[in-house]
């Protein structure tokens, strides 16, 4: 107990609301030092709640307190979280914008408002995804082929011995040896995604990582941890169907997915359709290829039944 | 429980989920009770000191703490308790000097008691002239240690030691009474 404390005045003090943090503390500290002195208190207590209608003895739950307060917690580290995620992409678009306004060596192949096809004076040709982007640096067709990219692109490589088609995206570095493949490195992603559909690239980065992927391998670089990651186990298809009849298109993919997949009645294998499926599972491509063609998509013991009556297409 | 005191006493230390949790079952009560007499209400006290924890929480890596965990959370509890009466008094329109009272000398017999059991107002009745009055002018018109020293024309440090002097009478008055009111009290709640 303190001894510089009245401890009647102080309890009387505390309950009166008039305690200040410290007499607060001194007046706890006193409760916890004896269980009598605890004892002394609540009577106090009592005896100042049968006074007047302000004051209500009553006791919190700390367990349930505390389930919510970790609530609020997470609440508020969300909000924060989502605040930096805000800043972050202003801080880009601002960056963006002091970019596009800075003469630089790099010229801009494509600007990231739109998807967009490009043909490159060698050859190559670069499908360039939504907000994303494609530089190439100064020289580029003469002394290197390198290109920049932000975001997603798919390259159809036309192969140069002499000159390597490079792309360099954040720390990783791909380089084609005859080859098209997808690369995707999203702002504020840790993680750097390549696809190869034909061929194969070599990637590496500045860290003396190197690895060869070949077609239909992905593989994945994450940057954090400086690695590159191999994913030889799922293959890529690419269909590209061009007034192709539905029949060769089911063979085909029958055989990619090794699936059993019934025209009904066959004859809507005469049925012709336009369409492109890039790295799209079995069950997805069929029921767009229902929907396009106003068929019935479904699956009956591990067989996979396009039914319709007629071409609609 | 010192010991636990002093591990939580926190000086720029890493401070964890596991301290965190700690440190709340330690203190969140005797806040939560201290928030209590300050702005008494049971949920705004709880909500107050709940606040008090998630920003000390949030706020943990971007401060540098040259006191004990305990006493910034007793400060934090204190200070947000008053900003939360001046805002409930502002939305109230009510200020502590606009209470209702204008309570003579003469007056206090007249408070008594009608309000209050018989062995209470028994009880009250014993204390000295002052000690009732201050007293009184706390409980029943629930009149800050400030304006009672003012009106009475005392010191604040009377006013405290006149309200202990009262807990201390009443409470070996009515040492066997209480409990059994206790009981009762309750069940109206």
């Amino acid at each position: 107990m303190n001894e510089d404390y009245n401890m009647d005045a102080l309890i009387a003090k505390y309950l009166a609301g008039e305690a200040s943090p410290e007499d607060a503390m001194a007046l706890d500290e006193w409760r916890m030092n004896h269980p009598l002195n605890e004892q002394y208190f609540r009577s106090a207590e009592k005896t100042f709640a049968s006074v007047g209608n302000n004051y209500r003895i009553w006791q919190a739950d700390t367990k349930v307190a505390l389930v919510q307060t970790e609530a609020m917690l997470r609440q508020q580290r969300m909000r924060i979280m989502w605040w930096l995620v805000g800043i972050s992409c202003a801080l880009l678009i601002l960056f963006g914008i002091w970019r596009s306004t800075e003469s630089s060596i790099e010229k801009p192949v494509h600007p990231s408002e739109y998807a967009q096809n490009l043909d490159l004076e060698d050859g190559t040709k670069i499908e360039v995804g939504k907000l994303s982007q494609v530089q190439k640096k100064d020289g580029f067709g003469t002394t290197n082929r390198t290109v920049t990219l932000q975001g997603r692109a798919t390259f159809e490589v036309e192969h140069n011995e002499e000159i390597p088609f490079i792309v360099e995206t954040g720390p990783l570095t791909i380089e084609d040896i005859g080859t098209v493949f997808t690369v995707e490195n999203q702002p504020g992603s840790d993680t750097i995604f390549v696809i190869v559909t034909e061929g194969i690239v070599r990637l590496y980065d500045e860290a003396g990582n190197e690895l060869e992927v070949r077609a239909g391998e992905k593989a994945w670089y994450i940057k954090s941890l400086k690695t590159i990651v191999a994913d030889a186990t799922t293959k890529v298809f690419k269909f590209d169907f061009r007034d192709t009849k539905l029949q060769e298109a089911i063979d085909l993919i029958s055989k990619a997915y090794d699936a059993e997949i019934i025209l009904k009645p066959t004859s809507l294998g005469e049925c012709r359709f336009t369409t492109r499926f890039y790295d799209e599972d079995l069950s997805t491509m069929l029921e767009i290829i229902a929907e396009t063609m106003g068929l019935r998509y479904r699956v009956d013991n591990d067989k996979h039944i396009l039914q319709g009556n007629h071409c609609q297409q | 429980m010192l010991c636990m005191e002093e591990n939580i006493n926190m000086r720029q230390e890493v401070i964890d989920t596991a301290t965190f949790e700690e440190m709340f079952e330690l203190y969140y009560p005797a806040l939560v009770k201290y928030a209590y007499t300050i702005v008494l209400h049971e949920s705004d006290a709880e909500d107050l000191v709940q606040s008090v924890f998630t920003s000390f929480w949030a706020g943990k890596g971007n401060i540098k703490i040259h006191t004990s965990a305990k006493a910034l959370l007793y400060r934090a509890v204190y200070h947000r308790s008053l900003n939360h009466l001046k805002k409930k008094k502002a939305t109230t329109g009510r200020t502590i000097s606009e209470w209702p009272l204008d309570l003579g000398a003469e007056d206090t017999d007249h408070l008594e008691l009608h309000d209050l059991d018989s062995r209470i107002g028994d009880a009250i009745k014993k204390l000295p002239d002052q000690c009732k009055k201050v007293f009184l002018l706390s409980r029943i018109n629930e009149l800050k240690y400030k304006e009672i020293a003012s009106k009475m024309g005392i010191s604040i440090k009377t006013v405290e030691n006149q309200m202990g002097k009262a807990l201390q009478v009443l409470r070996r008055e009515l040492k066997d009474y209480l409990h059994l009111l206790f009981i009762l009290i309750n069940s109206l709640f």
